[in-house]
This record gives structure tokens, sequence and C-alpha cells, in this order.
């Protein structure tokens, strides 16, 4: 997504959804998402990026923890049904790629309505998991990420200091191979 | 394999004292967070040997891939792709994870002037869980948008898809939820080349 586009699904989508409200906007800041223009436009509409750590995603957007994987198999499916019914027709003769991203588009509208109606909660219960909740710290021991277990966010006046949050981080490389003790 | 020869295969041990040093030294290496691949052992295995083996001559000990697998299998080590280690988390991760979520609980803090009133009616602080969203950007794959179905175009399609790469031809979906579960904001699909926006409806 260019920054264009991005300043024209904030305006058109996000904002109106808002109700003017203050809002906290969790995202995965990438080079197109962090212009002036961008920034600027979030900042008049009270909205605070939030910007998730690098190769944290996995871990902590719940985008990623519970709901792309699940709405993609809901797409396959819904997909699979729609070319299944369309090519049993009796006057069905040959698909073109524009026929087929109008079926796609049709299908991912079908499965996000589906996933909201049918797993509302699980979504807002994910939102706590990784972080959204109450302020007075009664529900911290709710935090619930792969990989860690008695997180405590602790005094959240304060930061760990960090020299460059990047450094310390290392991409894995999928094609090393190691070896590992095995527990059991 | 008769059963009895596998238990004589795991249970003779012709160099137990090197095996004992080369495990531990493995245990200090992984310890230390270093990889350790099949040239760690053989290197380490022959210089350990002439350490422990004075009065053997060192040509004697063989790495052998028979004495490998059963120095792995007795010592319970396995081989394992860097990609699994995801389930075991950097320390890093730790800190990243930590500050954001202390920025957003700080973020989260009623004005000072209404702490109360706010704290009391919305548990969560300043932000409603309709405000309160995540966005992101993931890759649809493009088996959804053109199936093998017709073999005209097939031969094309791979060539191009070679030429080009993943990004050119995948189509990326635009997702965005809110924290009570109420849909918003529709999905978004882009797709690429076409220089034209598909919203949903």
């Amino acid at each position: 997504m260019n920054d264009k586009l991005f300043e024209r699904y904030i305006t058109t989508h996000l904002i109106p959804a808002l109700g003017g409200r203050p809002t906290l906007f969790a995202l995965d800041l990438m080079g197109s998402h962090k212009t002036s223009a961008v920034l600027e436009l979030l900042n008049n509409s009270n909205i605070t990026p939030s910007r998730i750590p690098s190769g944290c995603t996995g871990l902590v957007q719940p985008l990623d923890v519970s709901i792309n994987q699940p709405l993609k198999e809901l797409v396959r499916d819904l997909t699979d049904q729609r070319i299944f019914d369309l090519e049993s027709a009796a006057d069905f003769e040959s698909w073109t790629v524009g026929d087929r991203r109008v079926m796609t588009t049709h299908c991912v509208g079908e499965a996000f309505d589906q996933f909201h109606t049918t797993k509302a909660n699980l979504i807002s219960r994910f939102f706590g998991k990784t972080g959204s909740l109450p302020i007075n710290g009664s529900l911290d021991s709710e935090l619930d990420i792969k990989g860690f277990t008695n997180l405590e966010i602790g005094n959240w006046r304060e930061d760990f200091v960090l020299a460059d949050e990047r450094a310390d981080v290392h991409e894995g490389n999928d094609e090393l191979i190691e070896f590992v003790e095995n527990q059991n | 394999m008769r059963k009895e020869d596998r238990v004589a295969y795991t249970k003779r041990v012709l160099w137990p004292e090197l095996e004992d040093r080369l495990y531990s030294e493995f245990i200090e290496w992984r310890k230390g967070g270093r990889t350790v691949r099949q040239g760690w052992f053989r290197i380490q295995s022959q210089f350990q040997f002439r350490g422990i083996y004075l009065e053997v001559n060192p040509a004697v000990f063989r790495f052998s891939n028979r004495w490998f697998r059963g120095f792995l299998g007795r010592h319970k080590i396995s081989l394992g792709s860097i990609t699994k280690k995801a389930q075991k988390i950097p320390s890093d991760y730790e800190v990243l994870i930590l500050n954001w979520l202390r920025f957003n609980r700080r973020d989260s803090q009623p004005r000072r002037d209404r702490y109360w009133e706010v704290a009391l009616k919305r548990p969560v602080g300043r932000y409603e869980l309709s405000n309160i969203c995540n966005l992101d950007e993931t890759p649809l794959p493009f088996e959804y948008l053109e199936e093998k179905t017709y073999d005209l175009i097939e031969e094309k399609t791979v060539w191009v898809k070679e030429s080009l790469g993943w990004d050119k031809r995948q189509a990326s979906l635009v997702l965005c939820v809110f924290a009570d579960g109420v849909p918003r904001v529709p999905p978004m699909i882009i797709f690429r080349g076409t220089g034209k926006r598909l919203g949903r409806e």
C-alpha cells in the first residue's frame, strides 16, 4: 500500500468510523505509513499510532495472532464453493482474471462479515490477551503472548532503554540448520 | 535390524570420555545461543580426541556417520531448523514487547482532570473499545485469484511469475479490526498493476 492509497484509506474509511473520539491505532509502521502527511492526518483526527515493534507482529498483533489465518481459510472455502457453483452452471465458459478478482473481492467481504458475526468475542478477547487491558492492572494476568510466561507490564511510566531496537533482533535465516538438544 | 543389534548399537560407546566432553561443549555453545552444525562436531571431536587420548593415534578416531548418529541418539540431540527457534523467543523481544505494552498503557491513561470519571466508566482508559483498532496488510495468495482452471494462460502465468516475483502477482489484503469486535472498516484488496481499486461493495 503506497502512501497516497494509505491516506485515502484513512480519510474515506477509517476516520468516518471513529465517531470523532480519540483512537489508539496499532499497526506495523511501514515506510509508506509514516510520511509526514500521514502522521499529520492521524494527528488532526486525534488518532494515536501505536507502532508494533518490528519482528513482534506475530506475537502481539491481534490480526496476526488470531484473525488473518482463519479469515483466509474462510475466504478459501467461500472461493472454492463459488468456483464450484459457477463452473457447474450450464452456461459456464471460462474465467478471466477480472472475473476472478471480482469474485475474490465478494468472498473476502463475505468472509469478513461472517467472521465478525460468529467470532466477535474472539476478536475482543485477543485484543485483551495482547495488551488492551484495564489500566489499573487488575487483569494483567490475562496477558497471553506466545513464548512468554508471567509477563508483567510493570512500571508503565518508564520504558526500557534501547540504543537501537533493531540492533539486537536478528532476522531468522530459514536456510540455516542447527543442532538442538531435546528436552525429553 | 534385529532388536538385539539395535540395543548393542546404541549402547556400545567406544570413546565415553570424548562423548562426555563433546556433549558438555555442545551444551555450552548452545547456551551461548550459537548455531551448531555437523562441521562443528567434526572439528571439536577431533580436537578433543587429541587432548583426551594422548596415547592413541588420532587417526583411529574416524568421524563416521554411524558414530555420529549414535552419538546424537545417545545424547538426545536432534537436528532442528532455525525457523523452529521462533518457539524460543529471544529475550530481546521481551523488552520490545514490554515497551510497546507500556506505551499503550501510558497513552491510555485518562487526562488528570477527568481521571476518576473516566477510569470508573471505562476500565481500559481514555479509549473506548470501539476506538482501539489494529490495521495490517497481508498478502493474499494468487491461487485465490487464478486457479489452474484454464490451460491457455497456464504457461504464460508461470513465466510471468518467475520474471516478476510474487509481489507483482499477489494481491494484498488490508484489514482493520476493532477491540469490540464490531466491523467498521471494510476490508480492502489491492490488486497489483491495474491502477484500480476494488473496495468491498
